[in-house]
C-alpha cells in the first residue's frame, strides 16, 4: 500500500542503525539525538555548517509505470560531507548501499538505482549521492 | 500464407506514440528538477512547454523564468559563475552598473528594472555598498532575504544527468514495448 511516511521511517531506521553507516559518517557511539541530526529524512543542507557530515534520505518524484497498480517509488541518498573529506562521503554512500539494497522495508524490497556523482551542496561542501527504487501499491 | 508488415504505417504510428513518451519523459525531468529546487518561488518558476515533432525529431523542452534561474545557479557571491547565461545578464540593462563582483551591491540613484521585470527606484544612498554583508550582519530590516547571497541548486542539471542515467533507456523500453506492433502486420492467405 502507498505508506510513504512509514516507507520512510523504516528506511531510515536501517540506515541510522547499520554500524557500517555509523562508522563512515562518524557516528559510532553518539547518542540518538545527535544521530538524528545528522542523518535526517529531508534533502536540507543550506545550513551546513562547522565540518558537521550529514546524510539526507528523501524522497525524489515516483516514475510512471506501464501498470498504474504499481508505482515505482524512488528514494535518495545524498552524503554532505566538508570538502576536504570528499572520499568520506563515497565511503558512506558505498555503506548505505550495502545497508539497503535488497532489504526489506515495511514490506518493501528496496533496490539499488545507480549513483550520480557529485551533487550540489553548500559552499565548502562535497556531496554524493544514490538513489534507490521500491515498488509501492495503491 | 503470406505475412506483410506495414512498415509506413507502423513508423506514422510509432512516432505519435513516441510523441507521449517523450510527454512523459518531459514531465518526470520536470517533476524531478522540481523537487530539487530549494525555493518555492523556484519551483513554481518552471515550466513544461509545447511538445514539437518535425521532420522526424521530437522535441520537449522544460523553461524556466528568473525565479527558477536564481534558484539553478544561486545568487549573489554564492551563484555559480558558470552560468552560461551570466555574460549576457551582466551586459545587460538589468544588472547593476556599479556591481562589479558577483556581491549583491546597493545601485545608483535612479529608476532601475530588477531581473523579475519589476521597476524600482533607488535612492543611491547604498550605491556599491555590500547588502550581502549588512544583510547578515542584521541591519537589513525589510525584503533581508532579496540581499541575501544563496547556493545553486543545478535541480535542473541533476534532473537531466538522473534522466540519463536511470530513466531514459527505461521510458524507451516502455514504449517499444508498449506499442502494438502486430496491428501492422498483416497475414493472408495465398492460393496456388
Amino acid at each position: 500500500m502507498f505508506d510513504p511516511e512509514n516507507d520512510l521511517e523504516r528506511i531510515w531506521d536501517k540506515v541510522s542503525n547499520d554500524a557500517a553507516v555509523l562508522a563512515a559518517m562518524g557516528l559510532t557511539g553518539q547518542p540518538k539525538l545527535v544521530i538524528i541530526k545528522r542523518i535526517i529524512k529531508k534533502s536540507k543542507y543550506d545550513d551546513l555548517a562547522n565540518t558537521e557530515r550529514r546524510l539526507c534520505i528523501y524522497f525524489v518524484p515516483s516514475r510512471p509505470a506501464l501498470n498504474n497498480l504499481v508505482t515505482p517509488e524512488m528514494i535518495e541518498v545524498d552524503c554532505h560531507v566538508p570538502d576536504a573529506e570528499s572520499m568520506i562521503a563515497y565511503r558512506v554512500i558505498k555503506a548505505v548501499k550495502d545497508a539497503l539494497h535488497e532489504q526489506m522495508a515495511n514490506g518493501k524490497q528496496i533496490l539499488f538505482a545507480g549513483q550520480l556523482g557529485e551533487l550540489a551542496t553548500a559552499s565548502g561542501y562535497f556531496c554524493a549521492g544514490i538513489r534507490f527504487k521500491y515498488y509501492g501499491t495503491y | 500464407m503470406t505475412i506483410k508488415f506495414d512498415a509506413e504505417k507502423a513508423v506514422k504510428a510509432f512516432e505519435s506514440h513516441l510523441v507521449k513518451t517523450v510527454r512523459a519523459i518531459q514531465m518526470e525531468l520536470l517533476h524531478d528538477a522540481q523537487a530539487g529546487m530549494t525555493t518555492p518561488e523556484g519551483r513554481q518558476d518552471l515550466f513544461a512547454e509545447g511538445i514539437q515533432a518535425a521532420a522526424g525529431i521530437i522535441t520537449a523542452q522544460i523553461t524556466g523564468g528568473p525565479w527558477a534561474i536564481v534558484d539553478e545557479y544561486g545568487k549573489g557571491s554564492l551563484m555559480d559563475p558558470n552560468n552560461p547565461a551570466l555574460d549576457e545578464y551582466r551586459n545587460s540593462p538589468f544588472w547593476n552598473p556599479v556591481r562589479k563582483d558577483l556581491v549583491i551591491r546597493g545601485r545608483p540613484a535612479g529608476p532601475y528594472t530588477n531581473i523579475f521585470g519589476e521597476r524600482r527606484v533607488s535612492s543611491g544612498r547604498a550605491k556599491g555598498v555590500n547588502l550581502e554583508r549588512l544583510a547578515v550582519a542584521g541591519k537589513i530590516k525589510d525584503d533581508v532575504d532579496d540581499f541575501l547571497p544563496k547556493y545553486p541548486s543545478h535541480a535542473v542539471k541533476i534532473a537531466f544527468r538522473w534522466m540519463r542515467l536511470e530513466s531514459f533507456q527505461r521510458h524507451l523500453n516502455m514504449a517499444i514495448r508498449s506499442f502494438p506492433w502486430a496491428r501492422y502486420l498483416k497475414v493472408t492467405n495465398t492460393k496456388r
